[in-house]
């Protein structure tokens, strides 16, 4: 039993404006089935990429949005790569067993419209194996390839099983400091005395443990303090210079690491010609360019069944 | 609320959201590099915006992007020259430093098919910048059907130590089947030298390099089939432990159109 005059108090003006067109009903019908289509596909993992990969960046808050994102980060970057942000893609390109674990090799991509020569190439990053039984498991070592840009090696111990899949928790990126200092210069051969640092602010320091220089080659030990744990990457320009401000020599680093770390120990090379013997000079300048560890955190997966092994 | 027209409404929503997403959700075929892919590149400008770093005629694999600069047919034969370009980023590492800098992936395996049907398959090295491929005398440049890449490399950066006892003839292996032999010590007043025999497996992909842990350790120079170290001083201790961080070259399969031919 329905009291009519009930009806018509409960009525609102919407119920009236639906009765009146008519096709109130239909759009609403309309509009629910649509979300229900995309959101029982999103739940299905319908919407992943071509590697299976998945972002797990944060939602948007409408479904106009997210579709127009998805669609966008899929083709800001090169087939098969996504998105860890810092303007940077990564993909797993392959993955070599060896005879106590195995080494994932992801590469790297900068975005559409930016320069990759002038796109920060991520220092690293912290990556974790996913097995379907519930574990985890860090990487034993990072490997880079110094004549590889954007190329890294993320080592695991073991062997990978079916539906085990990698998670980045971190991207490293750099960020360049550069400081400068002279010392005394007594002529070759040449070792500092005591242990001179370089400060790069805020509370960052590198101190100069051995610097020796020989007639065309040199030695630098160096250790960071105040930076992140994973360090940085030091490449080093040490200048001799006489009275008269004049440069006499130089040398450099050589080779440059792509690792970070804390401490290093690197030959110094000559750098250009010697116009006179090193003894001229009275003053080594020493430049120290590090590019500190920036860790970021981020979130995203990639499935490891698909990679290709390289055994 | 009228019922009935609200289930027409979500049947027809139902059907064109699933519609929508048949078009926007990306290819998740298996395999990598299907035959579409170059494709699109060229051909696929109404679904997919260009990518400016990757031109139209150019074809990206991994961070490769391999540019196609001249195609020619004559005497048989039909070479066609490329460029390789990377898109990692380069900025605020060391590498950007480094001439000697090279691209993550690198083409190897490629295939030819003209127009009436024939198909030649070659492989290029890890230095080529050009592939020349056998074909019937005569052909022309309109006989060529396609030209595919159909199998690359990747780099796997890798890492490996030996400890070699400084005895002349003593001898250490790599894994990749590298060996390492202590030639020579050359005991000199104020140093040390050391010469080493490399002996590589014959395999352009798997050229290692190698250098020494301990810094005090200074490579002299590149020899021929060997490798020269100094320890300025004295003090040279007995062993010297060698690193290689050459990468391992992991074959890739995959099917990339970069020269879509004309009518025979």
């Amino acid at each position: 039993m329905t009291d009519p005059n009930f009806e018509t108090l409960l009525r609102s003006p919407l119920d009236d404006e639906s009765e009146s067109n008519g096709w109130g009903s239909a759009v609403l019908g309309l509009v629910g089935g649509g979300v229900a289509v995309v959101g029982l596909s999103f739940i299905l993992g319908l919407w992943t990429t071509p590697t299976g990969a998945t972002s797990t960046s944060p939602a948007t808050d409408t479904l106009s949005s997210a579709t127009n994102e998805s669609v966008e980060a899929a083709n800001r970057y090169p087939d098969g790569f996504t998105d860890v942000g810092g303007s940077v893609a990564m993909k797993p390109v392959a993955v070599v067993t060896g005879d106590t674990g195995f080494i994932v090799s992801f590469a790297t991509a900068a975005g559409r419209g930016t320069d990759p020569a002038t796109t920060p190439d991520p220092l690293g990053g912290r990556w974790q194996i996913e097995s379907v039984d519930g574990s985890v498991a860090s990487t034993t070592q990072l490997i880079y390839d110094r004549r590889h840009t954007g190329v890294i090696g993320a080592e695991f111990s073991g062997y990978p099983s079916e539906g085990d899949v990698i998670r980045m928790t971190e991207r490293w990126d750099p960020g360049e400091r550069a400081a400068s200092l002279e010392v005394p210069f007594t002529g070759t051969p040449f070792s500092t005395t005591g242990a001179p640092e370089l400060d790069f602010g805020n509370g960052v320091t590198l101190r100069l443990n051995r610097l020796e220089l020989g007639r065309h080659l040199g030695q630098i030990a160096w250790s960071l303090s105040g930076a992140s744990r994973q360090g940085g990457v030091a490449a080093f320009d040490v200048e001799i210079v006489n009275n008269e401000g004049e440069s006499v020599g130089a040398y450099r680093s050589m080779p440059i690491p792509r690792e970070p770390a804390t401490a290093g120990d690197v030959g110094l090379f000559w750098d250009r010609g010697f116009n006179v013997h090193p003894d001229e000079g009275s003053v080594v300048r020493i430049t120290a360019t590090v590019m500190l560890v920036s860790p970021q955190s981020v979130d995203v997966v990639f499935e490891l069944d698909s990679v290709p092994s390289g055994n | 609320m009228d019922n009935s027209k609200m289930i027409t409404g979500a049947i027809v929503g139902i059907v064109l959201a699933s519609l929508g997403l048949m078009a926007f959700t990306p290819d998740q075929s298996p395999g990598r590099g299907e035959s579409t892919e170059s494709t699109e590149l060229t051909s696929d400008s109404t679904t997919m915006p260009k990518l400016p770093w990757i031109a139209p005629g150019e074809v990206q694999f991994e961070a490769t992007v391999l540019v196609p600069t001249e195609i020619a047919a004559e005497n048989g034969k039909v070479l066609l020259d490329y460029e390789l370009a990377t898109l990692a980023p380069s900025e605020g590492t060391s590498s950007s430093l480094d001439d000697e800098s090279t691209v993550d992936a690198l083409p190897e395996r490629w295939s030819l098919s003209t127009v009436s049907g024939d198909n030649t398959v070659e492989t290029t090295g890890p230095e080529a910048t050009s592939v020349r491929f056998d074909v019937r005398t005569g052909l022309q440049r309109e006989h060529i059907g396609d030209i595919r890449l159909i199998g690359w490399r990747v780099a796997v950066p890798t890492r490996e130590r030996i400890t070699l006892d400084l005895t002349e003839g003593k001898s250490e292996e790599f894994a990749g089947g590298t060996s390492i032999t202590v030639a020579t010590i050359l005991e000199q007043s104020d140093s040390t030298i050391v010469l080493l025999d490399v002996d590589q497996p014959h395999d352009p992909w798997n050229r290692i390099e190698i250098d020494a842990v301990d810094t005090g350790w200074r490579r002299a120079g590149r020899l021929d089939g060997g490798a020269q170290f100094v320890w300025d001083g004295s003090g040279a201790p007995p062993v010297l432990v060698l690193e290689q961080s050459s990468p391992t070259w992991v074959p890739i399969e995959g099917n990339l159109a970069v020269f879509q031919g004309g009518e025979e």
